[in-house]
C-alpha cells in the first residue's frame, strides 16, 4: 500500500497512502509558510 | 408503532426504515505518520446534510485539523468563537478568503477528535459547516463557515498545517432527506 519515493511527508487518499508529490509539496510548503500564529489566550495562567 | 422503540423479534417495515434518519456512508480508518487524508465518494445526490466524526486518533504536534471539500483551495470563510478554560474570557478569529476551513478539531499535541456538519456539498450551491470539536490547551470553541462557490463535491480531505495524525476512524453520515 506505501509508496516510498523520498522523505516528504505522507498523504493519504483512502486506503491508499503514498508520499506528497512535487506538486503536493509545493503547496504544503505554502501553507505551512502561511499559517497563522496560535490562539490568543487572554490568560495563560 | 413509535420509532425507534421497537420489540424483537418485530419486522421492520419500510415506512420504519424511511423513519432513520441518519445513515452511515462511509468509514475510513487512518493509517500511521500522514499529514492529510483524503475521503473520496463521502457525498452524494443521496442526503443534502452530513455529518462527519474522527475519533481514536493520535497527533505528533498541538495541530488542529483542517478541513477542504474537493480540491478547492480558495474561498473559505469562517469565524471561531473561543474562550479560555480559566478566565472565560470570549475571544475570536476570523478566516477571510482561506485554502481551508480551519479550527475543525481539537489539538493538545497527543490526541485528537472531530465533529463536522456539512451542509448541501454535493449540491450546486455554496456549502456551510459547523463543527463544536476545536480545543487546545488552553481553550475550546465552535467554528462556522462557508465556501464560497457553487461546486459540487464528493470528497473532502481532513489536513493538517503542520505535524501527523496516526490511527482513527473517520466516519461520514448522511442526514435522510
Amino acid at each position: 500500500m506505501d509508496t516510498e519515493t523520498n522523505n516528504r511527508p505522507k498523504i493519504q487518499i483512502d486506503d491508499e497512502i503514498r508520499e506528497m508529490t512535487d506538486e503536493e509539496y509545493a503547496a504544503y510548503l505554502e501553507m505551512q509558510a502561511s499559517a497563522p500564529p496560535p490562539l490568543g489566550t487572554d490568560n495563560d495562567d | 408503532m413509535p420509532v425507534p422503540v421497537f420489540t424483537t423479534g418485530e419486522v421492520l417495515t419500510a415506512a420504519n426504515m424511511n423513519a432513520v434518519g441518519l445513515w452511515l456512508v462511509k468509514s475510513q480508518a487512518v493509517g500511521s505518520g500522514v499529514s492529510s487524508v483524503t475521503v473520496t465518494g463521502a457525498f452524494s445526490a443521496d442526503y443534502d446534510n452530513y455529518f462527519i466524526s474522527y475519533d481514536g486518533a493520535t497527533t505528533a504536534s498541538g495541530e488542529c485539523l483542517q478541513f477542504r471539500l474537493g480540491s478547492t483551495t480558495t474561498g473559505y470563510y469562517g469565524n471561531l468563537i473561543y474562550s479560555n478554560y480559566v478566565s472565560g474570557s470570549v475571544l475570536s478569529v476570523g478566516d477571510n478568503n482561506l485554502s481551508v476551513f480551519r479550527h475543525c478539531s481539537g489539538g493538545d499535541g497527543t490526541s485528537t477528535s472531530l465533529n463536522i456538519w456539512v451542509n448541501s456539498p454535493f449540491a450546486a450551491r455554496r456549502t456551510y459547516v459547523f463543527t463544536t470539536s476545536y480545543e487546545d490547551t488552553a481553550n475550546a470553541g465552535n467554528y462556522r463557515g462557508y465556501l464560497n462557490d457553487t461546486t459540487s463535491y464528493s470528497a473532502f480531505t481532513l489536513l493538517l498545517a503542520s505535524g501527523t495524525i496516526t490511527g482513527g476512524t473517520i466516519r461520514v453520515y448522511g442526514y435522510r432527506n
